[in-house]
């Protein structure tokens, strides 16, 4: 009866088995877009790894348990954690997302130990000033992915010379059913594949989406030469009334499945890529510019790396951080085509001999034309109604400065 | 010449419904056809022009990966354990007030048939944020108790009102009859209101069943741990942020659908009879 009894709290209190032990380190809960539990995402295998080798060897016998948060879902449950005053020691966040955590309170700031850390890895790609947000750093990009430009080697004998280039060749490759070039201008899933490609190239035309004050500036001239552009895309063929209704997902299977000729797209979606059977035919390349043989500047983002509001320990959380930094450490992920953020893992032997070595060495390069930037709290609001802007700019025939204009007034006056 | 041409228009009526019933069949089903063929489809397959509907050569990978290589069978099991506690409580609770409701003179029983009918109304995404809180401070979050206790609350109040609805329309002579036979009214119930209203039971316990395995909302709120996940946020694991794993995905779904298609078959004949009896028209 007393078994049945312990079996059945068990069972209900979540079935661990785990009976309580005297320790001396601390337990501590990381919250990942990663599933350890996977044993056939490469990033997956080399996150257990990691978690696994901490545990197992760090001097204060802190143990780490990584539960698996969906991305899409991630920023929803950690703000909601925090405002009923829990959440993880340690947690995963999007560069891009950064500054919604901060303003959702599910980070705290970890300036002193960061700065202190960093002294110690001079390879380290980012600089401590580039990630202060209001003087205070509150995580660390452990990946830098970018954005390239995808195209098919056995369509386009090249890489795009300009942006101009790109529009011609492709919408001479593009029929009833095949696109020479997409990008998604759907406002569905954040409106992200848009977004991808509007910041490079508002960057390629002299311009940005804010200026250093945080107030919005892409109503500009930029910004009006990159609708301008995505209209000839329609005009030219190169892409079709469809565009309207793709995401990232779907511009990604069409590549795949060969309807989609070229693409823009982060370099951390490769392995997912290269599982078509075009693979042979798959090539990546800078997205181009305005300008012939000047890329536009690279778009970087990445994982970060902070210490949660409500952390046991920060100090102890810090310490599994710093693991996570090492030059072995960041060589696992680079194995597994994630773009580290030390450069010293580029002299790796072992990195050298991959067989996508010039590719994964030619997106560093490219990422270093660009640099990380963490965007406001209300960022993906701003990117749908962009998206809807663009959308009325190019199939409604609104006027491009009209439509970056409304959603300019209505960011700069909120 | 009449019986004639009265025997050609029922073929015509005839042949058109099974026409019709034929294409929303085929319509309906076809997803689901498309998602097994997928799932059976090597890799490189999956994404192909022009898109082929049979796979070639058939492969197992997908389910080889989704059944041994991850965590789905834990998934299963705990939407399995999830739904069948909840299903069993959720009768027991709702079978009793539905009867006590019927039956007995509950003041006020008007009043309470209206809150419990609006307690099921009440959108379950509105008492999320009330109940995630509650949790936390109770130290329930991240069990399975919480997740039991939220279901149970949720699903019993429309059951009960289901139940009440049923145990209305049942004749009462029958209870007269044993009565007389010296029965008292809890053997009664137990002994003559519940076995006759097993199409009843059986019908609002499927509904409740189906919709605690499709739930996702409380299944993904109340739970951060893999093994407590059920099978509903499992399935949403193959939508990476690094793209769709369409093949596994269909595969995950196909195995997510068995146990409630193998449920319909064996329940299938009761589950008709309670929807034709009025079960779940209240």
């Amino acid at each position: 009866m007393t078994m049945m009894v312990a079996g059945a709290s068990m069972l209900f209190a979540g079935g661990s088995a785990e009976t309580s032990q005297e320790s001396q380190g601390i337990d501590m809960v990381f919250w990942i877009f990663l599933n350890p539990e996977s044993t056939e995402d490469p990033r997956s295998i080399v996150l257990k790894e990691i978690v696994e080798e901490y545990n197992a060897n760090n001097p204060y016998g802190n143990t780490i348990t990584v539960e698996s948060i969906h991305w899409s879902r991630f920023e929803a449950q950690a703000i909601q954690a925090a405002a009923a005053k829990s959440g993880p020691d340690i947690i995963n966040m999007y560069s891009d997302q950064l500054k919604q955590h901060i303003a959702g309170g599910t980070v705290q700031a970890m300036t002193k130990y960061a700065e202190d850390f960093l002294a110690t890895i001079p390879d380290y790609v980012y600089t401590v000033d580039s990630l202060k947000i209001n003087g205070d750093i509150y995580s660390l990009p452990w990946e830098s992915r970018t954005f390239v430009h995808w195209y098919r080697s056995d369509i386009f004998n090249r890489a795009p010379a300009s942006l101009e280039d790109l529009a011609d060749r492709s919408g001479k490759e593009s029929d009833a059913n095949m696109m020479g070039f997409v990008i998604g201008l759907s406002d569905g899933s954040n409106a992200a594949s848009f977004m991808e490609s509007f910041i490079p190239l508002i960057r390629s035309a002299g311009g940005d989406l804010f200026d250093s004050n945080g107030k919005a500036i892409f109503n500009s001239e930029a910004g009006v030469k990159v609708l301008e552009y995505l209209k000839s895309l329609i005009a030219k063929n190169a892409m079709n009334s469809a565009s309207l209704s793709l995401v990232v997902d779907d511009i990604i299977d069409g590549f795949k499945a060969g309807t989609i000729y070229s693409m823009n797209a982060g370099t951390q979606r490769a392995a997912a890529i290269r599982q078509s059977s075009l693979n042979n035919h798959i090539e990546s390349a800078p997205i181009p510019g305005f300008v012939e043989g000047t890329p536009a500047p690279a778009l970087v983002a990445g994982q970060t790396l902070g210490i949660g509001k409500f952390a046991k320990d920060p100090a102890m959380a810090f310490d599994f951080i710093k693991y996570f930094y090492s030059v072995e450490n960041q060589t696992k992920w680079l194995k597994a085509n994630v773009l580290p953020a030390r450069a010293d893992v580029y002299n790796d032997s072992g990195i050298k001999q991959l067989p996508n070595y010039d590719e994964l060495k030619m997106w560093n390069e490219y990422a270093a034309t660009g640099s990380v930037t963490f965007y406001p709290d209300d960022y993906t609001e701003m990117a749908v109604r962009l998206a809807k802007a663009a959308q009325e700019a190019i199939f409604r025939n609104t006027p491009a400065k009209k439509a970056l204009d409304e959603v300019a007034n209505w960011y700069n006056n909120k | 010449m009449k019986q004639r041409k009265s025997l050609d228009w029922n073929f015509t009526v005839e042949a058109s419904t099974y026409t019709i019933l034929a294409i929303a069949v085929i319509f309906t089903s076809f997803p689901i056809l498309w998602g097994l063929t997928t799932s059976f489809k090597p890799l490189d397959q999956i994404n192909v022009f022009p898109p082929t509907l049979f796979p070639k050569p058939v492969v197992f990978d997908s389910y080889i990966k989704v059944l041994f290589r991850s965590n789905f069978k834990v998934y299963l099991f705990n939407s399995i354990f999830m739904t069948g506690f909840t299903v069993l409580v959720s009768t027991a609770l709702a079978s009793h007030a539905g009867y006590a409701l019927a039956r007995f003179k509950i003041p006020h029983r008007k009043n309470i048939m209206f809150a419990l009918l609006m307690m099921g109304m009440v959108p379950i995404v509105a008492l999320l944020i009330p109940l995630y809180l509650l949790s936390v401070q109770t130290g329930l979050y991240n069990t399975r108790l919480v997740i039991l206790l939220i279901y149970v609350a949720w699903r019993t109040p429309i059951m009960t009102w289901i139940l009440y609805g049923f145990f209305s329309q049942a004749p009462i002579e029958i209870e007269e009859a044993a009565r007389i036979d010296g029965c008292t009214p809890v053997a009664t119930f137990y002994k003559i209101m519940l076995p006759i209203s097993q199409s009843g039971l059986v019908s609002s316990a499927l509904l409740s069943a189906v919709f605690v395995w499709n739930d996702f909302l409380i299944a993904f709120t109340f739970t951060t741990k893999e093994n407590l996940r059920m099978v509903s946020v499992g399935l949403y694991n193959y939508i990476t942020q690094y793209g769709i794993i369409w093949g596994e995905l269909m595969a995950a779904a196909i195995v997510s659908i068995i146990p409630m298609i193998v449920l319909f078959i064996l329940m299938q004949r009761k589950f008709v009879s309670g929807l034709a009896s009025g079960a779940v028209k209240g």
